[in-house]
């Protein structure tokens, strides 16, 4: 039985997949559940100790745990067959579902997502995680002011739910359509603000436009994930009122581990990887162009 | 069954490193599995000066590989003296430094520092596509190359001198007798090949460095190629490397003639890809029965021979 465990807890496991649901036209909703964690370093010590038969150069254990995901933190997921893609992909924590699983809330972008939204239940597929830093709980006396665009709901999702209703939450998207498990952030959230290109569904207009209607003090501390241009304009005005808060940034990977430098992001520090010192950036670090 | 290997004076217990710029500098993948599990780790470039490395997008996904354009973002010799070197001296495994200079004089004040140092081997990097000065430059210079191993050749003392040899070239057979005229121990080969990807849409180049080095399993053909050309053309050994992912492709590196092979991308692929091409080399051996990794090397069967 896979278990999850902090310490001494693997990263790299094998996962079935459950389900794999269309929610709409470009989102979907992978259920992963951990079957196997998989230890070089057990491999190496059996290797030399079997003589003169062929051993496995992979090994895997069914009783190892993996290592407990944190709202913020995401997974390197392989979509193919090596090598096409050569590449993880990765995806943010969603939820954990039932009886250990993990749920990735995605959408349909580029060649790796649609591989992804094409696995069938009962597949087998590598997992890396949980990777990168998590979203810092609300200093004390702050009120969490969460703002998500589009799919940047996904990250911030587990952030609303482990807020026990505290979060004070401004969504938006291009249509009602595109507005996904309302019921559910209607009953987790203390007050939630829906916007839409289109007016389908809530405010007709831009999650920018709800918070400059919106008392945003700087007794708040937020919390953003959504398109760049959301996450910068955003980030302006929170910056401009006084509020302290953090931002969840993405960019394409190779490692997703903090070796390969490929996507770092410019900061007050100079550049820093997105999947080692962030995704969860503060506000304050943050250069925009 | 032996898997060590000699690379001039430096010893491995097995011939499998880690590519420099795809391991950093062993502190990540120390979290996935236990170091002392390689041959030895060549350590991500580093320069006289802390180098903040290009904007981005430095990355991107190509066929069966990728490209890069990091720029040698990297810590500097006085941090990594301080901090990286202590770090991967706790495993048992080889630590090889690749360094870059932006003039000769600065590559032989960091190949003399590291030898005092005390690494097991300094790999100049005279071949990163990324950076404008050094890295590639040689390799459109060959006699500035020769007379740069040459300097450094004088200055290195203890550690294995390896020049990491760029296949940006016509001939990869002149820099590698060069580096083998101007005393070098070994050579390695190949640093990535200089590539382009365009988005047509923006029409614009998707690299904010424009062009950078492919890597990965669509560069394996090309890297075995020239490791033979390079096995027949001189003496010292080769550390063959381009595309390896797993143990197969580590021994076919060796029947080309590498006495030690690399691995690269695959890291970003698997955490773990390098100890488990170790236990694909037991692998074969076993299953051909091979006592002596070294036998492999240069131990191709040519038709008709």
């Amino acid at each position: 039985m896979i278990t999850f465990r902090r310490e001494k807890s693997s990263l790299s496991f094998k996962a079935e997949v459950l389900s794999n649901t269309p929610l709409n036209a470009e989102h979907l909703l992978l259920t992963v559940k951990p079957i196997a964690v998989e230890t070089i370093n057990a491999v190496a010590a059996e290797a030399t100790e079997v003589k003169g038969s062929m051993t496995p150069a992979k090994a895997t254990s069914l009783k190892g745990p993996v290592a407990p995901p944190e709202p913020g933190q995401f997974y390197m997921l392989r979509v193919g067959p090596f090598p096409e893609p050569l590449l993880k992909r990765p995806l943010c924590f969603f939820r954990l579902g039932d009886n250990g699983s993990i749920e990735f809330l995605y959408r349909i972008r580029g060649k790796g997502t649609r591989l992804l939204s094409e696995i069938r239940p009962g597949a087998e597929i590598d997992v890396l995680g949980p990777l990168g830093r998590k979203y810092p709980r609300p200093p004390k006396g702050k009120t969490p002011l969460v703002v998500a665009g589009g799919t940047g709901l996904a990250s911030v999702y587990p952030l609303i739910q482990s807020l026990g209703g505290r979060a004070v939450v401004f969504y938006g998207s291009s249509c009602g359509e595109e507005i996904l498990f309302k019921s559910e952030l209607e009953q987790m959230s203390a007050e939630l603000h829906l916007a839409t290109d289109d007016g389908s569904c809530g405010l007709k207009g831009t999650v920018l436009d709800m918070l400059r209607d919106y008392k945003l003090t700087a007794d708040h501390f937020v919390y953003i994930c959504g398109p760049e241009v959301m996450t910068s304009s955003v980030a302006k005005a929170v910056k401009e009122t006084g509020a302290k808060g953090c931002a969840s940034l993405e960019a394409h990977m190779a490692c997703g581990v903090g070796a390969c430098m490929g996507c770092v992001v410019m900061t007050t520090k100079g550049y820093k990887r997105v999947c080692r010192e962030g995704p969860v950036f503060k506000l304050e670090e943050l250069v925009f162009a | 069954m032996d898997l060590s290997v000699n690379i001039g004076p430096m010893k491995l217990k097995n011939p499998v490193l880690t590519a420099s710029g795809t391991f950093g500098y062993g502190e990540e993948y120390a979290e996935h599995y236990d170091l002392s599990l390689l041959g030895g780790v060549m350590m991500k470039g580093i320069s006289a000066r802390p180098r903040e490395g290009n904007p981005p997008p430095r990355i991107y996904e190509t066929p069966s590989g990728m490209l890069n354009a990091i720029g040698l973002q990297n810590v500097g010799l006085k941090k990594f003296l301080k901090e990286k070197l202590p770090f991967i001296r706790q495993y048992e495994t080889a630590c090889i430094a690749n360094v870059l200079g932006e003039t000769p004089a600065e590559y032989v004040k960091l190949a003399r520092a590291l030898d005092e140092a005390g690494v097991d081997g300094i790999e100049l990097n005279v071949s990163c596509p990324n950076v404008k000065k050094g890295g590639v430059a040689f390799a459109s210079d060959m006699k500035g190359m020769a007379r740069l191993v040459k300097k450094v050749r004088a200055e290195v003392k203890h550690a294995a001198l390896i020049v990491k040899l760029s296949p940006n070239v016509t001939d990869i057979r002149v820099p590698a007798r060069l580096c083998e005229e101007e005393g070098a121990d070994a050579i390695s080969l190949i640093n990535t090949i200089t590539g382009m990807a365009i988005d047509a849409e923006t029409r614009a180049p998707v690299l904010a460095n424009i062009t950078g080095g492919l890597s990965g399993p669509a560069i394996k053909p090309v890297a075995l190629r020239m490791v033979w050309e390079v096995y027949h053309t001189v003496k010292i050994p080769i550390i063959g490397m381009g595309g390896i992912s797993n143990g197969i492709d580590a021994v076919e590196f060796m029947l080309a003639g590498a006495s030690a092979v690399a691995v690269g991308t695959a890291n970003f692929v698997t955490p773990d890809a390098a100890p488990r091409v170790v236990e694909g080399i037991k692998e074969y051996m076993k299953a051909h029965g091979i006592n002596n990794v070294s036998e492999l090397t240069g131990a191709l069967r040519m038709p008709g021979a």
